[in-house]
């Protein structure tokens, strides 16, 4: 696609372009300038030579000579005062031929010259190029006057001269010189101003790349020096312009975001306190169930099970709370990785429900407790949503330990996978009350991330659904040790998601 | 990817104008020019003065008419006037007329020569000098042929000829009337009215005209 003239950069053809426009210029003024002058040389030497030929025709052949002799004599005298340059006169008189020089008839004279000198009653000349020489060469028709002072006829005898232009060659060679003399070196000044030039156009444009790079690389408050009114300058100050309403509007975005997780943080903190009362009276009540009448014992234990179901939603919301303002930290130890799964399985009393494939000796840097959280959501949305037998199976590759818990209940719905770990979605629309907070899947999503690892969820080939993790064995250290630090951005799906996961299925 | 479609065409742009700029060089040194018309021509009095020549007007080897002045031996020129000058120039005037034949006095020295003795001089063809330089007679113009008698006064010259006018050629009739015609008159401007022993011919005008050259 690129082009040959592409593959030069702005300095070059910038330069090129310069210098073609000096070029052109200095070859039109050379070349005009020597035509002018060329002409001027020319033309001077015929008038000069037509002049004073027929001035000195007229002088040295006052009648009709029929003797050769004197005729020759005659051609002597004018060749004598030639002007400008010595010049040969030939004479042609009925059939009588003489001239000035060896022989009596030119052979530079062409048949064109003496036909029309024989027939026009004018002067006539014609430059020749003969053997590589110029030559002028003019034709001069006698006329007499029959009376004198009076009218004229034509008298038959023509008069030739041959004159050689050698020194207006001279001279006009001496033009070519000079003209090339001037245009080459004006052509390498030229350069000069060519290179300045380029260099005033490229420096905004150096610093505009520049600017535009660090922009893309998040530094909004990025702005260039207006120097100047021209469209350079322009340019900066419209880049400069669209950077702040940029920077504007990014920082409004990042403000509401701010406002927003600031509200729900807010809010559940706020919630959390007349929960933790709610749950005290709603245990009291819970205990006391059995005494009451049907009816209200039932409308008690409902009021008693959604109260628990707000205090988990309470949580959980302050748990992405936390992790959306990036104040969550890893407190990491290096346990064994069977014995993480199978005491968060323990301890919800999940062991004999699970089907567990843990192989011993997978030492693992993690926090724990965030571990945990991860372990029990996901086994936690198979037991809810899928059915079971749930199995939970640990495996390695690469560098990394794989955590699967598959169920086989439908699986999950081919459009809501790419959604299946957004905050409150739910799969099934049907289930809109279900028992989970609906952030369960984001949250045990943020946890992977922190320490540095992916997790996938899709349809295992044999049915139900099958959600992978994978943990580096260094732990979150390399990634993301920091809590402040920026989240690595991690895909949650990468390319080879697909294939990783087909084969440890 | 405009810029890079636009590209060839503006590099062809570019070659023209450069080509443009320099067409003006192709051709250094002299060129060759065709003919060129280049004033005035060559201008001089016809000498010696009428008085002293007659006007022939002979055909050229380009077949072209062309005046050819010859000089007349005139007794008075010789420094001897008289009978025995007159006869002198006997072979070229003529008293036919009843002009030419009277002795010449004083006052006629400044008289010129009369059309008689012209076309006599014509008819008897280029003299050595003449012949050398081309010149000729109409082939249909007989050598034998002699003029009898020139009327001039009135606007039309009248030359009796002793020869067949109408088989006279156009070339032959112009020789003839161009000769008398500047006998007759300083630049020619007579109409000549040839008569001969079959007929007369329509007053004609010579060919060649004096024109008014420039001055230098």
């Amino acid at each position: 696609m690129p082009t040959a003239a592409s593959a030069f950069g702005l300095r070059t053809r910038l330069v090129l372009a310069f210098l073609l426009v000096a070029a052109v210029s200095a070859v039109t003024t050379a070349a005009l300038t020597y035509r002018e002058a060329r002409s001027a040389v020319l033309v001077r030497a015929q008038d000069t030579a037509v002049a004073s030929f027929r001035e000195e025709a007229e002088r040295f052949v006052p009648s009709l000579p029929l003797d050769p002799e004197s005729l020759r004599w005659n051609l002597y005298d004018i060749a004598a005062r030639a002007k400008p340059h010595p010049w040969i006169v030939f004479a042609e008189y009925g059939s009588l031929r003489a001239s000035s020089g060896d022989r009596p008839v030119s052979g530079v004279l062409t048949a064109e010259l003496r036909r029309t000198a024989h027939t026009s009653p004018h002067g006539t000349f014609e430059r020749v190029v003969k053997d590589g020489k110029a030559y002028l060469t003019i034709g001069m028709p006698v006329m007499t006057r029959v009376v004198a002072g009076g009218r004229a006829v034509p008298s038959g005898l023509v008069l030739f001269a041959v004159m050689p232009m050698t020194n207006e060659e001279v001279d006009i060679d001496a033009l070519v010189t000079a003209a090339r003399d001037g245009a080459l070196p004006g052509l390498a000044v030229a350069l000069v101003p060519a290179l300045l030039a380029a260099r005033s156009v490229l420096r905004p444009v150096r610093e505009l790349r520049r600017a535009a790079h660090s922009m893309g690389g998040g530094q909004l408050d990025t702005r260039i020096a207006v120097r100047g009114r021209d469209e350079m300058a322009a340019l900066a100050s419209t880049f400069n312009e669209s950077a702040a309403r940029l920077e504007h509007s990014v920082q409004e975005l990042q403000d509401a975001g701010t406002r927003a997780r600031r509200f729900a943080s807010d809010v559940s903190h706020e919630l959390r306190t007349p929960l933790a009362g709610m749950l005290a009276v709603t245990d009291v009540l819970d205990e006391d169930a059995g005494t009451l009448d049907p009816d209200t014992a039932r409308a008690v234990r409902l009021i008693s099970a959604e109260t628990g179901k707000l205090a988990m939603l309470v949580e959980d919301l302050m748990e992405i709370s936390r992790f959306d303002a990036r104040a969550v930290s890893l407190v990491t130890d290096e346990v064994d990785a069977a014995e993480a799964v199978r005491s968060t399985l323990s301890g919800r009393q999940w062991l004999d429900r699970i089907r567990t494939e843990l192989p011993e000796g997978f030492r693992i840097r993690l926090d724990p407790r965030r571990f945990d959280v991860i372990v029990a959501n996901l086994v936690g949305n198979a037991l809810r949503h899928g059915a079971e037998p749930v199995t939970v199976r640990l495996s390695k590759r690469g560098g990394a330990l794989i955590v699967e818990v598959h169920d086989n209940g439908p699986g999950i719905a081919p459009d809501a996978l790419p959604h299946i770990f957004d905050r409150f979605y739910k799969a099934d629309a049907a289930r809109a009350r279900s028992s989970g907070s609906g952030l369960g899947l984001a949250i045990t999503e943020e946890n992977v991330r922190l320490h540095g690892g992916t997790i996938h969820a899709r349809n295992a080939p044999g049915g139900g659904a099958l959600f992978t993790v994978e943990l580096p064995f260094e732990g979150p250290a390399s990634a993301s040790g920091a809590p402040d630090g920026p989240l690595p951005a991690q895909a949650s799906e990468p390319p080879d998601s697909r294939d990783g996961n087909g084969a440890t299925a | 990817m405009r810029e890079l479609t636009f590209r060839p065409r503006r590099t062809a742009r570019l070659a023209a104008l450069l080509a443009l700029a320099g067409a003006p060089l192709t051709g250094c040194g002299i060129q060759e020019t065709a003919v060129v018309e280049a004033g005035r021509p060559v201008v001089a009095d016809l000498l010696p003065p009428r008085e002293g020549r007659v006007l022939l007007f002979f055909i050229s080897p380009d077949g072209e008419l062309l005046p050819v002045p010859r000089i007349v031996e005139r007794p008075w020129l010789s420094g001897t006037a008289g009978p025995d000058g007159s006869s002198a120039g006997s072979d070229v005037v003529r008293g036919e007329d009843g002009r030419g034949g009277t002795p010449l006095t004083g006052e006629e020295m400044s008289e010129p020569l009369p059309p008689l003795a012209a076309v006599t001089a014509l008819l008897a063809g280029p003299d050595k000098a003449e012949r050398r330089a081309g010149f000729r007679n109409a082939p249909s113009l007989p050598r034998t042929a002699s003029a009898d008698r020139i009327v001039t006064g009135g606007p039309t010259v009248e030359v009796n000829l002793k020869l067949r006018v109408t088989r006279l050629t156009a070339r032959a009739r112009d020789q003839l009337v161009c000769t008398a015609a500047y006998a007759a008159h300083a630049q020619g401007a007579v109409s000549v009215s040839l008569v001969g022993q079959d007929g007369r011919l329509a007053p004609a005008e010579c060919p060649v005209r004096a024109v008014r050259v420039p001055a230098r």
